[in-house]
């Protein structure tokens, strides 16, 4: 059986190897994807033009004019005379938000009044509109604490630590989360193909009668896929912590068996598209309707929370989502094995779920 | 000769139409694949925060610390979990289970009362995911100076937020034009780097060059039931967009169908280019996912700011079609018709769809020697 088995794997492996453009593509692709989208994916926002209305002369609207253009997110700070002038920089995506400050406001707030600012923020930008909000926020909030201290008095702080990354280092959360989508990607993509391409070009007759069972073909198939998505995630890891300086706090033991079980997983759905599909026109396809799911509901673009209650209960299916807590518990929260457990199991109950239908469907054929 | 040429070009045409509207898979990717996409937008991507699970650790027992708890818990952002050691909570933090916490400490009623002494409260956060690391500590340096300010009766600075064309902030409605982009590419570029590299592979692109219509005439010929089909595509998302999940159309359909109609055509040209350099399915779908979906995710400014991206990498976006489609979408969605932006954008598009076009001639033409 062992000799049979070694055959038909040195078979699948060289079926991809064989071809120097297929195997530039699995070597190459990962890394300069990895590089190139993790230095474009932020959800924070910076260079920020603001365009700003100061109706205003006393000393607090100069010095929070002053603070806004001295915040290390703002690129330009434009003048503006009317509102009018205010809406139409906005308007034409000339400034992301307007600040208008009216004239009572040093006079309120010297009186110890409340008084307004308004923001006018471009809502078709929403995740940076909200990020500059935010910030914005926190400015008029400094200023606040030292109005409630009043003059010369000590103001009350709060102390900020953000753990496991901070110095809120952006660039962390989307390397790892985009290195482990770009691994899925390319594993569910070489396995999903494989059964099909065999079933257009006739030669999956072939293999349905060689001294082969339905289990042996299965764990055949599956190789090319572990390997591709191993040799990947070796690279894109090694991509993360060197090349990008992600710091590795956990137990790299519980992260490779944690990306064995997530291939395993991964490759089970390709391979049940797989032996679903008559051609690879059709595993493509599948491979596009499981991968773009998976990947939208996996926490990376936004998080799992933001979802509806229901679609969260369906993202435990998604093998992507319980491996992202994998390899950032592994990165960043320096987890134990025990404590990665919570999303590991879930990722061989996936994985002998999928592997098993698939050697299902294919016995079917053989029969 | 021109009329042959017509009549070469229509057959070229009817032969793609039959074989568009024989293969299911076709229809597939037109039809179904932008419902599916655009119910996944709609649904699982959304940047509305709320309900954070979000620790309070009250140390002391003081009237004030009581008062400031009491805050922390009544904002709606929060779903607050107390406890009276920060210990409790540190496990919870490590697990993921809570997003933050802050920390009053058992002095802090002495010190808020006391002139000089400065009373200090920590926040502490779970940054595995940064942004939501920011807002965590921004929502809690918000309830702490409100809190401040109606304790010390302060003059206090009251920020009134306005979103244009947005007023609930329900991202959905940003994210749902911008998606239809990332849709509109997968239709364009997948579709024609699926189809046309299965006739590389399949050999019959070989026997239509043997035919005498011009490669000029071939490519055109192939691309117009595809751009028929993406406008179709691209109708039916508008159709959802605004009937099932409520997004404004405050522009025109005139806009729309002029933007799309000149998006489709680098979206197309793309995917032509990609199955003309691959020649094979497999490498010609992945590459249409990695040259064609990704960028149309993560640099067409859909998501993720174009302006906090590296320099180089910010002029690298104006390569990719999506990129010029996005702030067109959204303001024909949320704003109306801004011709100026709009035009400046589709010049951008035609620009690249002659490049994109033209490259795919120059290699088709290399392959027939």
């Amino acid at each position: 059986m062992w000799c049979r088995l070694q055959a038909v794997v040195i078979k699948e492996i060289r079926s991809y190897w064989r071809d120097p453009a297929t195997r530039r593509f699995l070597l190459g692709a990962p890394i300069f994807q990895v590089t190139l989208f993790s230095l474009a994916a932020s959800l924070d926002a910076n260079d920020v033009d603001v365009a700003v209305l100061n109706q205003d002369a006393g000393r607090w609207s100069h010095e929070l004019i002053a603070r806004i253009d001295g915040a290390s997110f703002t690129d330009e700070v434009l003048p503006t005379h009317s509102l009018g002038e205010l809406n139409d920089l906005i308007v034409q995506r000339r400034a992301l938000v307007g600040v208008h400050i009216g004239a009572d406001f040093s006079r309120r707030l010297s009186a110890a009044k409340e008084a307004q600012v308004q923001l006018l923020v471009d809502g078709r930008r929403a995740n940076a509109g909200q990020v500059t909000a935010n910030y914005f926020g926190a400015i008029a909030q400094g200023l606040n604490v030292e109005l409630a201290a009043g003059e010369g008095g000590e103001a009350p702080q709060i102390r900020l630590r953000h753990w496991f990354n901070p110095n809120l280092n952006y660039r962390w959360f989307m390397v790892v989360s985009i290195a482990a989508g770009i691994t899925m990607m390319l594993t569910l993509a070489v396995t999903a193909l494989s059964i099909a391409r065999e079933r257009e070009m006739g030669t999956f007759d072939q293999l349905l009668v060689a001294p082969l069972n339905s289990a042996e073909i299965i764990i055949a198939k599956s190789v090319p896929g572990i390997i591709a998505g191993g040799v990947a995630s070796f690279l894109v890891g090694l991509l993360a912590i060197f090349g990008f300086g992600v710091p590795f706090t956990g137990d790299l033991l519980a992260l490779l068996c944690g990306t064995l079980l997530f291939l395993l997983s991964v490759v089970g759905f390709g391979l049940v598209i797989s032996s679903l599909c008559q051609t690879q026109q059709q595993a493509i396809l599948g491979v596009f309707f499981g991968a773009t799911p998976f990947v939208l509901t996996g926490g990376f673009m936004t998080p799992v929370e933001n979802m509806p209650e229901w679609l969260q209960l369906a993202a435990e299916l998604n093998p992507f989502k319980h491996y992202l807590l994998t390899v950032q518990g592994s990165f960043f929260r320096a987890q134990s094995f025990a404590q990665l457990w919570p999303s590991m199991w879930p990722l061989a109950l996936l994985a002998a779920v999928t592997l098993l239908s698939a050697t299902l469907v294919v016995r079917r054929n053989l029969r | 000769m021109s009329n042959r040429r017509t009549r070469r070009m229509g057959a070229i045409m009817k032969k793609e139409a039959l074989q568009v509207l024989r293969d299911p898979s076709s229809l597939l990717i037109a039809f179904a694949l932008p419902v599916v996409l655009l119910w996944l937008f709609a649904n699982a991507i959304s940047l509305d925060v709320d309900d954070v699970r979000f620790g309070v650790v009250l140390e002391g027992s003081g009237q004030d610390a009581w008062d400031l708890a009491a805050a922390y818990a009544a904002t709606p952002y929060f779903r607050v979990t107390p406890a009276r050691d920060r210990r409790q909570l540190d496990a919870l933090l490590g697990a993921g289970k809570l997003k933050g916490y802050v920390v009053i400490p058992a002095n802090f009623d002495r010190a808020l009362a006391a002139a000089n002494g400065a009373a200090q409260i920590q926040v502490i956060t779970d940054a595995t995911e940064p942004n939501t690391a920011n807002f965590v500590s921004g929502y809690a340096q918000g309830v702490f100076n409100v809190w401040l300010a109606e304790r010390f009766a302060a003059g206090r600075i009251d920020v009134q937020q306005r979103f244009w064309y947005n007023p609930e902030l329900n991202s959905r409605q940003v994210l749902i034009p911008g998606g239809i982009a990332v849709i509109m590419t997968m239709v364009g570029t997948l579709l024609t780097a699926l189809v046309v590299s299965r006739e590389w592979e399949r050999g019959t692109m070989e026997a239509m060059m043997s035919t005498p219509a011009g490669m000029l005439e071939l490519l055109s010929g192939k691309l117009l039931p595809y751009f028929l089909l993406g406008i179709v595509a691209n109708l039916g998302c508008t159709f959802l967009a605004v009937a099932v999940y409520g997004v404004p159309f405050r522009g025109s359909l005139a806009a729309l169908l002029a933007v799309s109609a000149v998006f489709l055509l680098p979206a197309l040209s793309l995917g032509l280019l990609i199955s003309t350099l691959t020649k094979s399915q497999f490498t010609a779908a992945q590459t249409a996912l990695f040259a064609g979906f990704m960028p149309a995710l993560v640099l067409s400014g859909y998501l993720f700011e174009i302006d906090a991206m590296p320099g180089w990498l910010q002029a690298l976006t104006h390569l990719v079609p999506a990129r010029h489609y996005v702030p067109s979408l959204q303001s024909i969605f949320l704003a109306g018709d801004l011709w100026p932006q709009m035009l400046r954008d589709m010049a951008a598009l035609l620009a690249l769809g002659a490049l994109f076009f033209g490259l795919t001639l120059r290699r088709s033409r290399k392959s027939l020697d």
